[in-house]
């Protein structure tokens, strides 16, 4: 045990917790880590409806063929912000800047990040860039996907311009929260963290933040010149200006690609954390995957060009990309055994967390082995920008990152809110997630193998009844994620008590009082074992 | 197997079987992967559940070195066998071995235009309707000898488009300023779907269009053709049309194509101009006075036009021939300068015959 904080429990139990102060004002220029966190949540949560709303009004309008009641450009505009609100908005700093900032100074033994202002300057460019993003709506929705592929994107005018400023500093926010967290896991690990008793989220962490700091920019820099470009036509991507469209797309991926492991790795370290707990197991084989997400981290810059293989590159370049992106498959199925091998032996508990990532094995599986298609040169010239891919980056992104989050969020709420929530209620959910979830996008993968291109506002009649189960499946989860926010909600505001270890966790996390006080730690904790010692002799 | 291939479009290209072998074994392997996961997984869950009341943790087990490397390696064997069979789909979809004809397809938003080496013009126009696609909107865009290695050299004139024919398997990106290029061998003669595969803006999914794949007498007679004849009265043909004319007895044939020149000659220039009107500008342009996505030509020759900047010019020859040539010249007033440049794409005669046609709309 940890011998600090045992003493603190049977003594100096600190009155108040970290939720204490109240009004406005106590938020907004807070410099705690954990009301960051909860503020970066919220923002996200808002979004996240926003963003989620305008996928099933697009799903109700491909429900049939021919138009229902969204003209092209309102269909085009809705599947565009759904992208861009999910990705930046939403999946990229739910985890690592909302829960990552919450529990990552608890977690080894730290009182808060090591640069808490920057850390509030973090937040709130996030919201500024959110704004922004909403703002640019007033100068005609933009149309041009997520990827904003020139020259398509190069002649907009002021909305494009206004989306890419956004971004760029949604970017920047990126870029200072993952510096932040390379510095405090460095600077300010408590006596006996070692770097082998790091948790795994930490170590997920960690990895993505390297990746925020190194990609994240190449991103700025792109949109910018693509702002650029739309403000004074100076001809960085457009031909007839003698740019070249093509670039863009590599500057775009340079990114992108990486983006992707932003969004995943986080998720990774929550599987691990919450698989052990609730298996009651020692996680299988630590170091493994503590190496494979660093792995993933820096393999994950050099497969970009696997998204360009009908873009126009030489043969050799699709050839060695392809090969690259082989690479990454191999950390990434390591991960997925030792999650499984952790259960063996284990004391499993089917607890809505626990659910969640078995859910998350399933989807994230799935995702995993569809990508083997798209890597592979030969099919995914017949796939590539189908339907195919659409269910492929649901798979991995969207059912692994959000039932990550769901999981996280279930595992950690009595410990933030120091409240527990509606098991039988949570579950329900669940069940609408995960069947909604399958509902949706399993039908995309037969529609993308029959030749179904993706972002269509129309299609011929053949294709009609699986994109109609797929509408259906997102009611579903729309139901599902509702239901969801209901229960965490309802347990925030008249949740029975929850006890400070309601798990029986081994992590920092679960030995400080729920909801946490302020400073996290009376006293700074000496670690003495490391988070996952589950059934060891002489331990616990 | 059967079921799985019955999920995958019809195999009508010479390299659809190398691409299809690499899905199957890919689909093979990912599936006895998955049982293999999910299986342990479930038997786990069911074997190690917690009973209820016990507080015990489970045993004490960190890692095993073997079975880790174990399992890092086999995987890594299965994924690089993955990457060469593939990288052997790959080579067939990228070279081809001679080829027999080269086409050139230009995309534009949104529709398409191939050109042959003889000067054959086949254009597709967009569907900019509410109603929902049907087989019918498929229009011909290429012609082509199955058996036979075809070429197409693809560039756009606006943004990027891609050029999906999903039984051909075959897929590249049409980029403006740049030209890229893909083959394939149709296997059997039929008519094909081709797709817009690449994000390109309001009528994305209506670029539809087909590539029919001709028996080798269609084709020998297809090349009969001259290019003229065939711009002029034949390119806009429906698909069935046309091939109910390529299987047509010789000597029928022959009459046929000999009557179509001449009636072509024999027509006055601003008939040639209607037909052409037919299938290029009707989409936008009324000749009967009201008004559409542009201005109709009824009366406009001769008259004095408004002009989106406030000034003002008199229709002659010369405005509508930049009209045509360079729309974004002089934009109408009250219209939004969304017509396409047809720089390139018509030839002088053409040209003349539009301006004739549209000088006889009183
Ligand atoms: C995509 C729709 C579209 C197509 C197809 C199209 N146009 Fe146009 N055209 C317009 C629009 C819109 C305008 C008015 C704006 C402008 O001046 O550019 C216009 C303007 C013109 C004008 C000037 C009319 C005036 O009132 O001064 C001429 C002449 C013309 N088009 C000829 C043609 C011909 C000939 C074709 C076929 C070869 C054609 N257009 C095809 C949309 C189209
Ligand atoms: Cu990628
Ligand atoms: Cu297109």
């Amino acid at each position: 045990m940890i011998e600090a904080v045992k003493v603190e429990r049977e003594g100096a139990r600190p009155h108040g917790t970290y939720l204490d102060k109240r009004g406005l004002k106590s938020w907004l220029f807070t410099l705690d880590h954990k009301r960051i966190g909860l503020m970066y949540m919220a923002i996200s949560i808002l979004f996240f409806l926003v963003g989620g709303l305008f996928a099933l009004i697009f799903r109700t309008e491909l429900m049939f063929p021919g138009k229902q009641f969204l003209s092209p450009y309102a269909h085009n505009v809705l599947f565009t912000l759904h992208g861009a609100i999910l990705i930046f908005m939403v999946i990229i700093p739910f985890i690592p800047a909302g829960f990552g900032n919450f529990f990552l100074p608890i977690m080894i033994g730290a009182r808060d990040v090591a640069f808490p202002r920057l850390n509030l300057m973090s937040v709130w460019l996030f919201a500024i860039g959110g704004l922004l993003l909403l703002f640019s709506l007033l100068f005609g929705p933009i149309d041009t996907g997520w990827t904003f592929y020139t020259p398509y994107s190069a002649n907009k005018g002021l909305n494009v311009f206004i989306v890419s400023l956004s971004v760029f500093i949604l970017g920047m926010s990126s870029i200072l929260t993952g510096l932040n967290f390379i510095v405090t896991v460095h600077k300010l690990r408590a006596p006996g963290m070692t770097w082998g008793r790091l948790p795994l989220f930490v170590w997920a962490l960690y990895a993505t933040s390297i990746v925020q700091v190194i990609a994240t920019p190449v991103l700025g820099i792109t949109l910018l010149l693509l702002g650029l470009e739309n403000l004074f036509n100076i001809g960085f991507f457009d031909p007839r200006l003698g740019g070249d469209p093509v670039l863009f797309q590599h500057l775009f991926w340079f990114y992108s690609h990486p983006a992707v492991y932003l969004m995943i790795l986080p998720a990774f370290g929550v599987v691990s954390d919450v698989i052990s707990v609730h298996s009651r197991k020692h996680i299988f084989g630590y170091w493994f995957i503590a190496a494979s997400s660093i792995a993933i981290a820096f393999i994950g810059f050099i497969v970009w060009g696997h998204h360009m293989f009908t873009a126009g590159m030489s043969p050799t370049a699709d050839i060695l990309f392809s090969f690259l992106t082989y690479f990454v498959a191999v950390p990434t199925a390591v991960k997925i055994f030792n999650w499984v091998a952790t259960m063996y032996k284990g004391k499993i508990r089917f607890t809505a967390p626990m659910l969640y990532i078995i859910a998350f094995l399933i989807i994230f599986l799935v995702g995993g082995l569809t990508g083997l298609f798209l890597a592979s040169l030969g099919t995914d010239i017949h796939l590539h920008d189908t339907y195919f891919v659409v269910a492929h980056f649901h798979y991995t992104m969207v059912g692994a990152a959000i039932f990550a989050i769901f999981a996280a969020a279930f595992h950690w709420l009595p410990k933030m809110f120091g409240r527990m929530y509606d098991e039988r209620l949570a579950k329900i959910g669940w069940f609408f997630n995960f069947t909604g979830f399958m509902l949706t996008f399993a039908p995309q993968f037969i529609l993308g193998m029959y030749g179904m291109p993706r972002r269509y506002w129309d299609y011929p009649a053949e294709f009609q009844p699986l994109h109609f189960v797929s509408t259906l499946g997102s009611y579903m989860i729309a139901i599902g994620v509702l239901l969801s926010l209901y229960v965490i909600f309802k347990a925030i505001k008249s949740g029975e008590k929850a006890p400070d270890n309601p798990w029986g966790g081994l992590s920092l996390e679960w030995q400080v009082p729920s909801p946490p006080p302020t400073e996290n730690f009376v006293e700074e904790p000496v670690v003495q074992h490391g988070p996952y010692d589950f059934g060891k002799k002489g331990g616990h | 197997m059967l079921l799985l291939f019955s999920f995958l479009p019809e195999r009508a290209s010479k390299y659809a079987l190398d691409v299809d072998t690499v899905f199957l074994v890919i689909f093979w392997l990912s599936f006895i992967a998955f049982v293999l996961v999910v299986g342990a997984m479930l038997a786990f869950m069911f074997k190690y559940r917690a009973r209820k009341g016990d507080e015990e943790p489970g045993e004490y087990i960190t890692h095993n070195n073997l079975i880790e490397i174990t399992w890092t390696v086999v995987p890594a064997i299965g994924i690089f066998a993955i990457f060469f069979l593939s990288l052997n789909a790959y080579k067939k979809i990228k070279w081809p071995e001679e080829v027999a004809l080269r086409v050139n397809v230009t995309a534009r938003q949104w529709g398409w235009q191939a050109e042959y080496p003889d000067g054959k013009k086949l254009i597709t126009g967009t569907l900019k309707e509410e109603k929902a696609i049907t087989p019918e909107d498929f229009q011909p865009l290429l012609y082509v000898p199955a058996g036979e290695p075809v070429e197409v050299i693809l560039t756009s004139q606006d943004v990027i488009h891609s050029f999906y024919v999903p039984d051909f398997r075959a897929k590249y990106d049409a980029v403006p300023g740049r030209y890229t290029k893909l083959w394939f061998q149709a296997t059997k003669p039929g008519k094909y779907p081709l797709y817009c595969a690449e994000y390109c803006g309001d009528w994305h999914s209506r670029m539809p269009a087909l590539v029919v794949a001709l028996k080798p007498k269609e084709w020998e007679r297809f090349q009969k053709i001259d290019a003229s004849t065939f711009n002029n009265s034949l390119a806009s043909m429906p698909v069935d049309s046309l091939l109910a004319i390529l299987r047509l007895p010789d000597e029928e044939f022959s009459k046929f194509v000999g009557e179509q020149k001449k009636a072509m000659a024999a027509l006055p220039l601003h008939k040639r101009g209607e037909m052409i009107y037919q299938r290029l500008c009707a989409s936008c342009h009324t000749t009967d006075g009201s008004k559409s996505i542009g201005p109709t030509f009824k009366g406009l020759y001769g008259k004095t036009e408004n002009l989106a900047d406030g000034s003002t010019v008199k229709v002659d020859e010369n405005y509508l021939r930049e009209s045509i040539l360079d729309p974004n010249a002089k934009i109408v007033a009250g219209f939004q300068a969304v017509m396409p440049p047809f720089q390139g794409q018509l030839s002088e005669e053409e040209i003349q015959a539009l301006i004739e046609f549209i000088k006889t709309l009183k």
